[in-house]
């Protein structure tokens, strides 16, 4: 009965098994194994590593097992989503492997996500992703690699459509190398056109190089320096177009406040940041979505809620983060329900931080 | 240093939002969560308890609300309340 099912239902089938009884699925029969295959190859990880074995997926750990996948154009026609990692929670791979999966990419006929950690790019590895970049569109990620001197793409236009890219400085307070931003940046300028979403973490001195993203709409800051808030005031004024800001970076002092005019970012409709930053963003502009986090103290949060009115629109979805010793909750609350009367959805997320308790009889 | 209780448990806490909430018409989704940190304590006896206890309050915490999301769902969590 099984076997008379067309591949679409068998293909929902495998969804919803785990991914042991979807490899036992797939050497059960011919008839069964493609449908199973497509599934447990939609996402793989190479190596596993150990902070994303929640997520499902296929994680290649066997190098011989490896070899042989990357030249099954069957099996790399199932990939939607690659990650390859060679940080410190996995396995170290030899660049001649990663160079081999680079290779591989063209056959990837389903690949829209791709995720790099930790790579130490050649000038060949970039030549093949870009190359594929240059194809379709794709959802990418740079977290923390190396790249060569000099790198230029060859590649006249890339389409990427959401970007990330993360570096790992943060612990170092050592600013990311020259070779690393003019990597990015020779990235960037030949997707301008296709990005719609970028999200940055050390990695703002970037913007320095880049003017207009025409097809911007979200631009995600999760973390920066002071030094750079003049070119990222300068991207937000030449990028007029962007409906979704998100500034994390709660743990600098910046200064782009007071250096952003009130007619930049005037499309803005979500944002996310803490208090500070809400009071000045928000005004004005025709916000409707407000997440507001990592308040320090709940008068701080006050001030940031007693704003929330003065958006040039209704403001229906709130987020709030909250620390769980703030004893005005009931001040925050009126404060919600005064300034926001449209409100449609909430999400009030506690964080009960009991790591310094010290016990005194109390309990 | 000594312990500061919290001002409400997270069942009350839940009961507190609803009661200040419910005076928005509009609004139609509540989502709330309640993150317990335990970083770097050591867990000695007291503490322990009270981390067990929070557990033990955040799971209503989350029950509740579901409750309010699903009504259908009404006779269940007060089962499973008792």
């Amino acid at each position: 009965m099984l076997y008379l099912l067309p591949d679409e239902l068998l293909v929902a089938i495998v969804v919803d098994c785990d991914q042991k009884t979807r490899k036992n699925l797939s050497l059960v029969s011919r008839r069964l194994r493609n449908p199973s295959q497509c599934i447990i190859f939609k996402t793989v990880y190479i190596p596993r590593n150990i902070f994303e074995t929640t997520v499902p997926g296929f994680a290649v750990e066997d190098r011989g097992y490896l070899h042989e996948a990357i030249q099954n154009d069957r099996l790399l026609s199932y990939i939607q989503t690659i990650v390859i990692s060679t940080d410190e929670a996995s396995h170290h791979l030899e660049v001649n492997t990663i160079g081999a999966i680079f290779t591989a990419l063209h056959q990837m006929q389903s690949l829209r996500d791709i995720k790099l950690v930790g790579i130490p790019f050649t000038t060949t590895m970039l030549d093949r992703l870009c190359e594929v970049l240059s194809t379709r569109l794709y959802n990418v990620e740079l977290w923390g690699c190396s790249y060569p001197v000099d790198y230029t793409t060859q590649q006249a236009a890339l389409k990427i459509h959401r970007l990330r890219l993360m570096l790992e400085y943060e612990w170092t307070n050592v600013a990311p190398p020259p070779m690393t931003i003019k990597a990015l940046v020779a990235i960037i300028e030949r997707s301008l056109s296709s990005i719609s979403s970028l999200t940055l973490s050390w990695s703002l001195d970037v913007l320095e190089y880049v003017g207009t993203m025409p097809r911007l709409t979200s631009l995600n800051i999760m973390s920066g320096s002071p030094k750079n808030d003049k070119w990222l005031s300068k991207f937000l004024v030449a990028n007029p177009q962007l409906v979704e800001f998100a500034l994390d970076g709660a743990f600098y002092e910046t200064s782009l406040l007071s250096l952003l005019p009130p007619s930049a970012i005037p499309n803005l409709r979500t944002i996310r940041a803490i208090p500070e930053h809400i009071q000045h963003l928000l005004p004005g502009r025709p916000v409707a979505k407000v997440e507001i986090c990592q308040a320090s103290k709940a008068k701080v949060m006050m001030d940031g809620l007693r704003s929330l009115s003065r958006s040039a629109a209704l403001i229906t979805e709130l987020t709030l983060h909250l620390h769980y010793c703030f004893t005005n909750l009931n001040d925050i609350l009126d404060a919600v329900v005064e300034r926001v009367p449209r409100l449609e959805r909430i999400w009030l997320s506690f964080n009960a931080e009991v790591r310094s308790i010290q016990y005194s009889g109390a309990l | 240093m000594h312990f500061e209780p919290p001002l409400t448990t997270p069942f009350q806490l839940s009961q507190i939002v609803l009661d200040r909430l419910v005076k928005l018409d509009s609004l139609r989704e509540i989502n709330l969560s309640v993150y317990v940190s335990f970083g770097g304590m050591h867990d000695r006896g007291p503490e322990k308890s009270k981390v067990e206890h929070n557990f033990q309050e955040v799971l209503k915490c989350f029950i509740y609300f579901n409750w309010l999301q699903f009504p259908s769902f009404d006779e269940f969590v007060r089962m499973t309340l008792d």
